[in-house]
């Protein structure tokens, strides 16, 4: 202390160079960008950040916009629990939307959960070069980054149909709003980054279980030509996929799945965003979202198997609807290894049985913390989007496709095969956020989502509603292709 | 305090019109409802003590003085289970040590202990105890708590706000430490130099154990919990020293004085943080018996360093010259922008001594004064113009790995925020100063305004400090002061009145407007020309009583009989569900503001009386959208009773109806009010008793603090602004301003 009284003292004396470092004081407990991006272990470590997002995402957002918006699932009604419009509004084709905006939450933390991985990944990609080191390390960074990248774009495009393009790293608050880019101009960069993702990521079996790899960037620039009907490109990159040898069907459909401590990154998953169980905060919850609800804690624990359940209120969301549960072929094992079953002494219905989604349930120590892993893309996948690609140009892809059956206990495919691979996808990839995609770039969206809504106001109490229920006034009136932009960023933009 | 609380609970029907046997059993007969807990007077302490002692000794004439004090105060708060204590003590020493060196030492040091509870906010205490339902009682039959609030059949269950102001410990002790010394030599007959040091010791032990037979904080969180426990110790240490040459000298009817100085100001904080969860039991509150810990440490620093001069000149007092220059550094700002220059010139005529003025006995005094200068602001927070880094960790490989991003633009050239201020001034002194009048017109542009504002995700985070804008306020300020004695009576009032005007000049950067709040609330809005943070949002005109009425007006989408039918501020047919259609429905800022102090005393009694008002302005009260929820999940104000049920029972046209949100709780011009208001602020009644035997003179006194408040404004406090800042006028409730009673002695010997 005497010292210091003795510096602060001296310092208006000093000369001026010395003022300058009298006022200049940098965070000693916390890094700051002037001492970072300078060496190998900061970029991994800015890679490793880049994938946070994603955990947020795939637990409390990607289900919502892209499972519950189709005819896959549906909320079970609470009617006693009035603040859960903005979900409702998703499931029910009824959010509110003016001029392109909308003020819905769930839309606006997508969003914002794309664009802080794009900003992370800026970030990289803009200082990588300047900083000389081990050129394979450089080389995988960069191959993540652009891969994650891409993987956000092609989420944004798909959600919004357009979006603002930021390829560099944004200094000032004068250049944080660019004008949208059309949907092109969005593809054309990611596929840009996939490809270069590509060729700059090792293989599987050279990366560290959980990054991106060639597979990876392979399996999204597939989905990315078959999302823009680019069959031959489609075909050939996930031929690659399936060449590399890197990935297999696991025998049994129930063990696809991680459970929450093992299992993870298995032969069969290509990427999967990583959850850790403890006490660490790098858990997720998601199951518990998509519990039926009020369940009690003596119900909840049959499928958690926690030492500390407690009771669920509100509403239950991600229920299965009766249309998934009829899509199963007889005699498919991925029904029953899907989708489970319990009874809700607390519910308002007449029949209190609710399906639920089993396949991510894993048992788990504790209540509301568990460390299942969420396929992003799987192998069956790709031998899915591989079988379309081919199909789609008049060739015969019914082996991938009969692969995947094969392993579900079905025998080979019949009648029309674009009509097969369409529900072979829904069923294979239930509750894995493919449905409403899958029924916008096919073109059946809005014809399968009036007859789905006509089928829920004609009979309400079969979609989960208690007896004397019914759906709301306005829902099923909001049917387009793409979610508004969110409100509270288009205050921020004069372009939007 | 809160006088439109009621005890009405409206059920979330799924049915807009149930039938009576489709109402749960439970809720079907309200008359049958065994409890009406009113629970905000349950966590208010409707009598809170409130003890203050004070000794003060001084010592010592002529050459070395001293004095030493000790005081204590102990204070209950308005909130239950709450107080503040504290007990400090000061000692100082000054004095000569020959004619040319004086020196003095001064010490103080004080040790508070407040149990507090957060209470600010909807989801806090406060909002808590007004929505909690009234239906279920504090306690169990047999006397213990209930423990979870709410709850049946999938309401929101919420924790009971007096077990957990029982059950929680919440502590903060702060220990100060503050010690300065100076050390002044004159010498040459007309200089003196003075060096000074002050160096304050802070620190601050926090704690807050949550037992786990409480229900977790937010909805639907029964008991028994995971208790938590929160620990946190820091430590800062301020040090700063002046350096003044002063030269002072009066030669006939000129004085001059000249002052140069600099000043050297360093604040390090410390701090050290830990958080444990899972305890074995609720008894041992402490990090050990967690069974998981996590621990972090923290460390920050800012300097500043100022250059000033100083120099003062008045000839016969009668015309009277100042002008100052100031060049200030902080470590906060950008490497191309620390330091800012801060001149200031004055200028004063004392009219009444000039020669032509007739030598009235009645005029005292009649001085008219002009300044203008420059300030600066550098309340921003530390490494604000840094790019700091954070953690963000991901698991790879199965295991934690470490994850960093930039969690902060770089902004090289983030400054001084400077305000410069005309000041024209007017001071009459009449009849022998007994009546005093001051005017003071000011004017003060704010350039390089420092705001956080939002900035669009693509950045990597969603706010950022910034050099925004230009802000201008303009305003009046008129002071009346007079006594004057009847008989023994001698009156005493003064009254005061301020007239701002402000408005933004200018706002930097690619949107003229800024945005902040949202959607649901409401949004404080700044474009040029207009007050900053004007509230914004649609105009409510009406409640739509018909379908038929909804077919007729501008398309609100969704719209159902009994929501509230928005003015269409663009034409275009259609109120949008954004902010296209809002408008500006209120202004945050008064009008005027205004002060009356009267007295009296007579015979050794003294009363004096102080008033206070603010008058024309608006507050959002966003906690409406809450206690006038109708969806049956909270406790409502009683002015639900008369929300709209049907075409032909339309109720008072301010309540919408039950079962829907839409066109509802948008930001909307029927959360708006006026907040203008006059406040009784304190009232005191003394008594001195004459000298008797060694007691040179004791007064005893009486004093009541927010004796009352006449207003038209529902909520607790019309002064509130949960946003703060250039955000004001939203109000969430908070800590109710408590109404103080007190009374008191004041001894010498």
């Amino acid at each position: 202390m005497k010292k210091k009284i003795l510096i602060v003292w001296l310092a208006g004396f000093i000369l001026t160079s010395c003022q300058d470092e009298f006022l200049t004081i940098v965070p000693e407990t916390a890094l700051s960008s002037a001492t970072f991006f300078t060496k190998e272990a900061d970029f991994i470590q800015a890679v490793n950040g880049a994938y946070v997002p994603l955990r947020s995402i795939v637990n409390d957002r990607a289900w919502l916009l892209g499972e519950m918006h189709s005819d896959n699932t549906y909320y079970s009604r609470n009617i006693l629990f009035g603040a859960t419009e903005q979900q409702e509004d998703i499931a029910d084709f009824a959010i509110p939307t003016a001029n392109g905006v909308t003020s819905n939450a769930h839309v606006l933390s997508q969003y914002r959960l794309d664009y802080q991985i794009i900003a992370r990944t800026n970030q990289i990609l803009a200082s990588i070069d300047a900083v000389d080191f081990d050129v394979d390390s450089k080389n995988n960074v960069k191959g993540q980054a652009l891969f994650l990248r891409a993987y956000a774009y092609f989420e944004l495009v798909r959600y919004f149909g357009k979006a603002p393009l930021h390829l560099t790293p944004v200094a000032t608050r004068a250049e944080a709003a660019l004008p949208l880019s059309s949907a092109d101009e969005l593809y054309q960069q990611i596929i840009k980054d996939a490809s270069e993702a590509a060729a700059l990521l090792p293989p599987k079996s050279e990366q560290d279980p959980g990054r991106a790899t060639s597979g990876a960037a392979k399996t999204l620039l597939g989905s990315v030509y078959i999302e823009q009907k680019k069959w031959a490109e489609a075909e050939a990159v996930l031929l690659d996929v399936v060449n590399s040898n890197e990935y297999e069907l696991i025998p049994d459909y129930a063990d696809v799945f991680s459970t929450s401590t093992s299992n993870k990154n298995n032969i069969e998953s290509v990427f999967e965003v990583q959850f850790l169980e403890g006490s660490a905060g790098l858990n997720g919850n998601f199951i518990y979202s998509f519990m039926p609800r009020p369940i009690s804690p003596q119900e909840l624990v049959t499928i958690t198997g926690t030492s500390n359940p407690q009771p669920l209120d509100g509403e239950g969301n991600n229920t299965p609807t009766p249309d998934i549960i009829a899509a199963y072929e007889p005699g498919d094992e991925r029904k029953d290894a899907s989708i489970g079953y319990i009874t809700l002494s607390g519910s308002f219905r007449t029949n209190k049985e609710y399906p639920y989604i089993k396949k991510f349930a894993k048992t788990h120590a504790l209540h509301g913390n568990h460390g299942t892993n969420w396929p992003i893309y799987r192998y069956a996948e790709v031998l899915l989007l591989l079988a379309e690609a081919l199909n789609e140009q008049g060739k015969d892809g019914s082996s991938y496709l009969n692969a995947v059956r094969s392993r579900a206990g079905l025998g080979d495919a019949q009648g029309d095969m674009r009509e097969a691979i369409f529900n072979e996808r829904r069923v294979e990839l239930a509750f894995e956020n493919k449905r409403w995609f899958d029924l916008v770039r096919t073109g059946r969206a809005v014809e399968v989502i009036t007859a789905y809504g006509n089928r829920i106001k004609a009979d309400p109490q079969a979609y989960y509603y208690p007896a004397g229920a019914a759906p709301r006034s306005h829902a099923f009136t909001n049917l387009d292709l793409y979610y508004g932009l969110p409100a509270d960023e288009a205050a921020l933009s004069p372009h939007f | 305090m809160q006088n439109t609380r009621g005890c009405v609970v409206v059920l979330w029907f799924f049915l807009r019109s149930p039938e009576h046997f489709q109402i749960f059993v439970e809720f079907r007969y309200p008359e049958q409802t065994k409890y009406s807990t009113d629970w905000f007077e349950e966590i208010t302490n409707q009598n809170a003590r409130f003890q203050n002692y004070n000794v003060t000794l001084s010592a010592g004439k002529g050459d070395v003085r001293s004095l030493v004090s000790i005081g204590y105060l102990d204070q209950e708060g308005a909130v239950i289970e709450t107080g503040f204590e504290r007990f400090n003590a000061r000692a100082n020493i000054d004095g000569k040590i020959n004619d040319f060196i004086s020196m003095g030492w001064n010490l103080a040091a004080s040790r508070s202990q407040e149990n507090f509870a957060g209470t600010d906010g909807r989801d806090a205490l406060i909002g808590r105890a007004l929505w909690s339902d009234p239906r279920y009682p504090v306690y169990n039959e047999d006397g213990t708590f209930n423990d979870y609030i709410g709850g049946t059949g999938g309401v929101f269950g919420t924790v009971n706000p007096v077990q957990e102001m029982h059950e929680m410990d919440r502590d903060m002790i702060k220990t100060d430490l503050l010690t300065n010394g100076f050390l002044e030599v004159r010498f040459l007959k007309n200089f003196k130099f003075r060096s000074s040091v002050n160096a304050v010791l802070h620190s601050e032990d926090q704690k807050e154990f949550r037992p786990s037979t409480l229900a977790g904080g937010g909805f639907n969180n029964p008991p028994p919990r995971l208790a938590t426990l929160f620990q946190r110790n820091g430590q800062s240490l301020n040090v700063a020293t002046d350096q003044l040459l002063t030269y002072a000298k009066t030669f006939n009817d000129h004085s001059l004085d000249v002052l140069l100085g600099y000043s050297a100001q360093e604040e390090t904080w410390k701090e050290l943080i830990g958080a444990g969860n899972d305890f074995p039991d609720d008894i041992v509150k402490y990090l050990d018996a967690a069974a998981t810990v996590d621990a972090g440490s923290y460390e920050a620093s800012w300097s500043l360093l100022a250059y000033f001069s100083r120099v003062n000149y008045s000839f016969k007092d009668k015309y009277l010259l100042s002008g100052s220059y100031r060049r200030e550094g902080s470590s906060r700002f950008g490497a191309n922008n620390k330091w800012g220059n801060f001149p200031a010139v004055s200028v004063g005529w004392r009219i009444s001594d000039e020669d032509f003025m007739p030598d009235a006995q009645w005029l005292s005094d009649l001085k008219l004064r002009g300044s203008w200068g420059i300030t600066g602001n550098n309340d921003i927070g530390n490494y604000t113009s840094l790019a700091s880094m954070s953690a963000q960790n991901y698991i790879l490989g199965g295991s934690f790995a470490t994850g960093k991003i930039l969690s902060a633009f770089a902004n090289a050239d983030l400054g001084w925020e400077q305000s410069k201020q005309l000041d024209i001034g007017l001071d009459l002194g009449l009849f022998d100063n007994r009546l005093i009048f001051t005017a003071e017109y000011y004017k003060r542009v704010t350039d390089d305004m420092l705001l956080s504002v939002e900035v669009p995700v693509i950045s990597g985070f969603t706010r950022t400090i910034s050099n925004i804008g230009k802000v201008e306020n303009k305003g009046l300020e008129l002071a009346l002061d007079y006594r004057t004695s009847v008989g023994a009576v001698n009156f005493r009032g003064n009254f005061n009145i301020s007239f701002n005007k402000n408005k933004v000049l200018e706002i930097f950067g690619e949107s003229s407007e800024i945005w902040n709040g949202g959607f649901y609330s409401t949004y404080n809005v700044s474009r040029p020309g207009r007050p900053i943070g004007m509230l914004t949002g649609y105009r409510m005109i009406g409640i739509f009583n018909t379908d038929a009425e909804i077919a007729a007006s501008p398309t609100q989408d969704g719209a159902v009989p009994g929501t509230y039918k928005y003015w269409d501020a663009n034409g275009d047919g259609v109120i949008s569900y954004d902010q296209e259609d809002m408008i500006e429905i209120g202004n945050p800022h008064p009008e005027y503001i205004w002060a009356l102090t009267l007295g009296a005393d007579v015979k050794g009694f003294d009363l004096n009386v102080l008033f206070t008002g603010a008058q024309n302005y608006d507050v959002f009260r966003n906690i409406e959208a809450t206690t006038m929820n109708m969806d049956g999940v909270f406790n409502v104000l009683a002015s639900a009773k008369d929300r709209w049920r049907s075409a032909e029972n339309p109720g008072d046209g301010r309540g919408a109806t039950t079962n829907t949100w839409k066109w509802q709780r948008e930001s909307n011009s029927r959360y708006v009010y006026d907040a203008s208001h006059i406040w009784v602020k304190n009232i005191s009644v003394g008594y001195t008793i004459p000298k008797i035997m060694f007691l040179k003179s004791t007064r005893l006194f009486v004093s009541a603090e927010n004796l009352f408040l006449i207003t038209d404004f529902p909520g607790s406090n019309p002064e509130i602004n949960r946003r703060g800042g250039v955000n004001p006028g939203v109000d969430d409730e908070a800590y109710p301003v408590p109404r103080t009673f007190s009374m008191g002695a004041s001894i010498r010997f």
